[in-house]
């Protein structure tokens, strides 16, 4: 796996012979680096880094949305939202009235909800007054909210970057702290996951409901991506859109949000990479005494749906205000599939640089794009994702033309050998890109946690280097025909909203 | 172009739940005893039971400064925690010293200093070889000053810098490199009104430092083609010298080794002897006067608002305390505009205030919201009742407390990583602040009061100081923007590239051209010509792609006064397409639309060249005519004259066949299915139609490929056509 966002399977029980001073940069790294793992199943990785006083917390929860069913689609990103919201003991003024204000909230909810679901047969009147009970009720429940204390807590203490982002198959939650506060993480990190509060669901509901029209209703790609994979998949859970359709943001409930986590929040799903001016030991035993209390629970079943094989081209085109782009996708194993460098060495071959193929040919030779790109591992690495292509054509250049011109690139792929030149140029930024992955703590978060959970071991984060060595071009040429055939493809054009020929 | 929009959002998916704001960077603090590790394995039951230890001593790495002979800054600071060697350069130029008819100069020389490689380097051979190293030395450019970067694994760190002294001093720049950065940042002009947050944002600073301002500057197809080859070695002659330049070198090297390496090379780079460049004050007479501006996006159910006015600079005194106001304001989690608009509203995703001062002009202050088009007034009240409860009254201990530890509790992320020390010392350099700023800004920080928050809250937030920018679908607002007050449109359409200016008219060729013209409309049909006030016809039009050539069926009914109606059956369906005059709209099935803003302007421009209405009109006021010389169609000499519509800045070139005086075709600048260049129609046959001949087979060539050929099937002069028919159907 590329560091920045893809992985390769590293066979088992490799031993470690890398490139000399990765070899030495991996050896100097490993002694940093202390695991862990509590009763129940919750995984911790500690890096020290005592070059200033701060360390970066970043917890990889293994549930994305393709844990999602049809009626509560954006869930899992919901869930991320609510925990912002504090929990039993953080964002409320009395826990045991709110509770109950709670409860009444979702009964009115889901009152004002089936009245809704009547459609034209809905009483008028009968909905505005539900309205009003809901808005009393959220009012009633809203006076036991300290609003947003968990971030506060955590801005009076010095903190700095929270957030956190939801993906297909994963969930992120991260912040860095002053290393005199780290206490604080191992508190509210803990309670987020062991008593956590919904409270203002509903209101935060329309807060991303708001956010779907940003990223997707009102924003040309956006809408575009949501397509495209819908027509790129027809089984898999990647087809659909992470933050949710606006029908399931406008009906589901704080019991479902619930539901959803008590189902997949389970502490064996939980890895966290704590980097920076830490010491292991008192780590460790803040680690036990916080979050040993989370129980231990199963695992959640694993997603068992996969896509079946594509046996025809499947193409669309959106017609909206924006200038022409061009996207392509190719299905392709998952990540962790033994090719998975291979993948990786394609797009870095396709896009990295100017004198990539998708660049030198397209851009530079050719003039007919403004950009172009491919790259593996789109939306997600875990399951069988996509290879995937966009372009966006110069003025006076047409999608078809810039489709042509792409495939070309793609068939030079399938049909010559690639250069050993290219290929070293290839491993040298891979290994480029892992050294420099490491040189903050956020970055070294984010790596350190991927190929722990997808490949089960830090440690590949390095190995990748072996695998990435061992490419040939054969080997690209191979999973090239494999990969690049027209029945495994969908193509999607954005077409700009115009009229036909003028005077 | 910016891909990166693209991969920024195709390659994250992420969604992250928090668009805020990050607080302004803290000053440093004299260092605290390093506490003894507490071995906590209780735990504490509330927030406020957790113990934390003192604040851990913050390291400030010692950095080497030296200046060589040639008067170049040298910063250096070893860092061997992994094998690589960053180094981050600032020159002192920027796109503010542009001229504003060739904006755009100064980031095409930065772009193309490196695509063009040197005299000695040619540019794909520096692409190759440095992609290979996995290397990275890049130029950049920014308003107030320019940049050049290397990224390099140690053992390449010579070669990095041996390639960074040969582009400054010997840049090749080749043409081909030259109008290939022209054509990428011609389709980055065409893209620009794409995204909705892109729009907004670019025009909220159009407004706020004006049009005209340098700060504003915005680059046009026209100023792009403007641009020569010796403007671009002029500009990197003026600028690019070693007095203008400070360096700054971090990574895994040892400084005296670094340091000879610097000498060596970029030591070597003579005095280039010009003035340094003077710093453009701002003109508070080019922005735009305070008040509410609108763009219509038709294609959002999503509105964004913004406010913004000019601020102050980080040396002024107000810096601090202003820092204190706008992230107690619109900072993050803590904010009021998050608390009220976000959280307890439910209204906004994004809702931050953005204090933005400058190093040596004026910066801004802004406030974001994004809101469904339902509740774009609501938001609007409830920001506006946000500010005003910011000037009526004090802020809580609480809330400065809470900003000012937000603030000062993260001492230690300034220094947290080597790039970021480095590079805020040279910025400090550059902008003539004391090495000790941060220091000066901790402890302003610390003194800011209740009372220092209200006086900026009551100086800087008052309303009627702002520009207020909405972008969004009025019809579906929840009341019409109308009700804040006047409401000026703003008009985003992308100017269309000019035709090659002709010179100034003789008389002569005046007269040539007029008798020509009349030769012409003889020809076509002479008195019939005039009676003309509208003109249907169906056509078949073909349009050649390279995967062969895609049929549509257009009925068009153009009136001599400028209005258009299209009927097209596409392989999509039938689209009906409108142009009263002003608005342009668009019909498919029962759905109506505004087109989008250039359409407007095309149909316009189309009108102005439509053949009958010149034919009519060229001798009347308002146009120009000119015979030209010299001209060929298809290999064939042919006559020529240009007639110009003055008030559409039209200028259409009539090509007519010398023997008959039949017009054989037409050429103009504009665009053709929408995109821009030189357009030629060519005329194949003709028809007579109500006692007039107009061409009923035509080829049109768009820069010179095929686009469009179009059959008419069926003529009508002087249809039926009230004015009704071309308004947008309700």
């Amino acid at each position: 796996m590329k560091p920045t966002s893809r992985l390769s399977l590293l066979a088992c029980a490799l031993t470690l012979t890398l490139p000399l001073s990765a070899q030495d940069s991996f050896a100097e790294f490993e002694k940093k680096v202390t695991e862990f793992t509590l009763d129940n199943g919750m995984k911790f990785l500690v890096v020290e880094r005592h070059n200033a006083p701060v360390i970066s917390f970043y917890t990889y929860a293994d549930v994305g949305s393709v844990q999602e069913v049809k009626g509560i689609t954006g869930m899992a990103h919901m869930f991320e939202h609510m925990a912002f919201k504090g929990t039993k003991k953080v964002g409320t003024k009395n826990w045991l009235e709110e509770k109950n204000s709670l409860d009444r909230v979702d009964r009115a909810f889901m009152a004002l909800r089936a009245e809704r679901d009547k459609g034209d047969k809905a009483d008028k009147a009968k909905l505005e007054a539900l309205q009003k009970d809901f808005d009393a009720a959220q009012e009633g429940a809203g006076q036991f909210v300290v609003p947003n204390e968990l971030g506060k807590l955590i801005d009076g203490a010095g903190g700095r970057g929270l957030n956190a982002s939801t993906a297909s198959d994963r969930t992120d939650y991260f912040y860095s702290l002053p290393s005199n506060a780290a206490e604080l993480w191992f508190y509210l990190e803990s309670e987020r996951f062991l008593n956590p509060v919904l409270r203002e669901f509903y209101k935060e509901a329309g807060v991303v409901r708001e956010e779907r029209r940003m990223r997707t209703d009102s924003n040309p790609i956006g809408k575009m991506i949501e397509e495209f994979l819908t027509t790129a998949y027809k089984a898999h859970p990647y087809g659909e859109p992470g933050i949710g359709h606006m029908s399931d943001l406008m009906n589901f409930t704080r019991p479902e949000a619930e539901a959803f986590f008590e189902k997949y929040y389970a502490a064996s799903n939980l890895t966290c990479v704590l980097a920076g001016d830490i010491d292991p030991k008192r780590a460790r035993a803040l680690a036990e005494a916080y979050f040993g209390r989370l129980p231990k629970r199963p695992k959640p079943e694993p997603l068992r749906i996969t896509e079946p094989k594509q046996e025809v081209e499947r193409r669309i085109t959106l017609q909206v205000q924006s200038q022409p782009w061009v996207l392509i996708g190719y299905h392709k194993p998952a990540a962790t599939h033994p090719d998975g460098p291979v993948y990786d060495a394609i797009g870095s071959l396709l896009s990295d640089g100017r004198s990539s193929r998708l660049y030198r040919r397209l851009v530079t030779e050719k003039k007919i794009v403004a950009g172009a790109g491919g790259f593996p591992d789109f939306p997600g690495e875990k399951y069988p994702g996509l290879f995937f292509f966009y372009g966006a054509a110069n003025a006076g250049k047409t999608n078809t033309e810039v489709e042509k011109a792409m495939f070309e690139e793609i068939d030079r792929l399938r049909n010559e050998l690639v250069t050993k030149e290219e290929l070293e140029g290839v491993k040298r930024r891979a290994r480029s890109s892992i050294i420099n992955s490491l040189s903050s703590n956020t970055s070294i978060g984010i790596q350190l946690s991927k190929f722990q959970v997808l490949t089960g071991d830090w440690r590949n984060l390095f190995k990748y280097l072996n695998e990435i060595e061992k490419v040939t071009p054969e080997d690209v040429q191979r999973v090239a025909r494999a990969t690049f055939t027209e029945t495994n493809r969908t193509v999607g054009y954005i077409e700009p909203a115009k009229p036909a020929a003028s005077k | 172009m910016s891909t990166s929009t693209f991969s920024a959002i195709a390659a994250g998916l992420l969604l992250v739940a928090s668009s805020a704001a990050q607080p302004t960077p803290p000053p440093a603090k004299p260092a605290a005893p390093k506490p003894a590790t507490a071995s906590a394995a209780r735990v504490a039951n509330l927030p406020k039971d957790i113990v934390f230890p003192k604040l851990n001593d913050v390291k400030v790495p010692q950095t080497q400064r030296f200046t060589l002979a040639n008067g170049m800054t040298v910063f250096l600071l070893e860092d061997h925690e992994l094998p690589t060697v960053r180094a981050s350069a600032l020159i002192r130029t920027g796109s503010r010293y542009e001229p504003a008819i060739k904006t755009g100069i100064a980031s095409i020389t930065a772009e193309v200093m490196r695509s063009g490689g040197s005299t000695s380097r040619p540019g794909d051979k520096l692409d190759d070889e440095l992609d290979r190293l996995a290397a990275n030395v890049e130029f950049g450019m920014s308003r107030a000053s320019g940049t050049a970067t290397i990224s390099c694994l140690k053992e390449d760190a010579e070669k990095a810098f041996v390639i960074l002294a040969d582009l400054l001093q010997h840049p090749a720049f080749p043409q081909d490199k030259i109008d290939l950065e022209k054509q990428q940042t011609t389709a980055s002009i065409a893209r620009r009104n794409d995204d909705a947050m892109g729009i907004h944002g670019r025009e909220m600073r159009r407004l706020v430092y004006g049009k005209l301002s340098p700060y504003a500057g915005q680059v046009e197809y026209a100023t792009i083609n403007a641009i020569t080859r010796e403007d671009l070695m002029a500009f990197h002659k003026k600028y690019y010298q070693p007095e203008n330049v400070i360096l700054g070198v971090w990574g895994d090297f040892d400084a005296a080794a670094m340091k000879a390496l610097v000498e060596r090379t970029l030591g070597a780079w003579p005095k280039g002897g010009n003035a340094r460049p003077p710093v453009i004050e701002v003109d508070p007479s080019l922005a735009a006067k305070p008040g509410v501006y609108f763009i219509e996006k038709s294609d959002v159910n999503q509105s964004n608002i913004g406010i913004i006015r000019l601020a102050d600079k980080q040396n002024d005194p107000g810096y601090y305390t202003n820092a204190v106001m706008a992230d107690i304001l619109g900072g993050g989690f803590a904010s009021r505009l998050f608390n009220k608009i976000r959280t307890e509203m439910g209204l906004a995703y994004a809702s931050t205030a953005s204090y933005s001062p400058g190093m040596d002009i004026p910066g801004t202050l802004s406030v974001f919201i994004g809101t469904k088009s339902e509740t774009t007034m609501k938001a609007i009240e409830a920001m506006k009742g946000e500010l005003a409860k910011m000037a009526a009254s004090e802020v809580t201990d609480a809330e400065l407390k809470l900003a000012k530890e937000s603030i000062l509790k993260g001492e230690a992320f300034d220094y947290a990583s080597t790039g970021q020390v480095i590079n805020r010392l040279m910025g400090y350099e550059y902008y003539g602040y004391p090495p000790d700023f941060l220091q000066k800004f901790r402890a302003g920080i610390e003194k800011v009061t209740k009372a220092d928050v209200l006086a900026s809250a009551q100086k800087w937030l008052k309303q009627e100081d702002f520009v207020m920018l909405v972008l969004g679908k009025a019809a579906d607002f929840d009341q019409p923007l109308s009700k804040l007050g006047p409401v000026t449109p703003v008009d985003i359409s992308i100017p269309q590239p000019e035709g090659p200016k002709l010179s100034e008219a003789t008389p002569e060729a005046e007269a040539a051209g007029k008798a020509l013209l009349a030769k012409v409309k003889a020809a076509h049909g002479g008195a019939a010509i005039d009676a003309v006030k509208a003109v249907a016809q169906k056509a078949e039009i073909k349009i050649t792609t390279p995967q062969g050539e895609m049929a549509i069926q257009q009925e068009a009914t153009v009136t001599t006064d400028g209005k258009q109606l299209l009927k097209l059956v596409t392989p999509m369906g039938e689209m009906l397409q409108g142009f009263d005059g002003e608005k342009a709209w668009g019909k498919q099935g029962a759905n109506v639309m505004d087109a989008p803003p250039n359409q407007a302007a095309q149909a316009k421009q189309a009108a102005a060249r439509d053949t009958v209405t010149l034919l009519q009109s060229y001798a009347k006021p308002g146009y120009k005519v000119q015979a030209l010389s010299g001209e060929k169609l298809e290999g064939k000499d042919v006559d020529a004259v240009a007639i110009t519509n003055e008030a559409a800045k039209q200028t259409v070139k009539f090509l007519v066949d010398p023997a008959t005086g039949m017009l054989t075709g037409k050429s103009y600048t504009g665009s053709l299915m929408g995109q821009p260049g030189t357009v030629v129609e060519r005329y194949l046959s003709f028809t007579d139609a109500g006692g007039i001949k107009l061409p009923s087979q035509s080829v049109s060539t768009l820069n010179g490929n095929k686009v469009v050929e179009t059959t008419i099937k069926e003529w009508k002069v002087n249809p039926d056509a009230p004015a009704s028919a071309f308004a947008k159907p309700q």
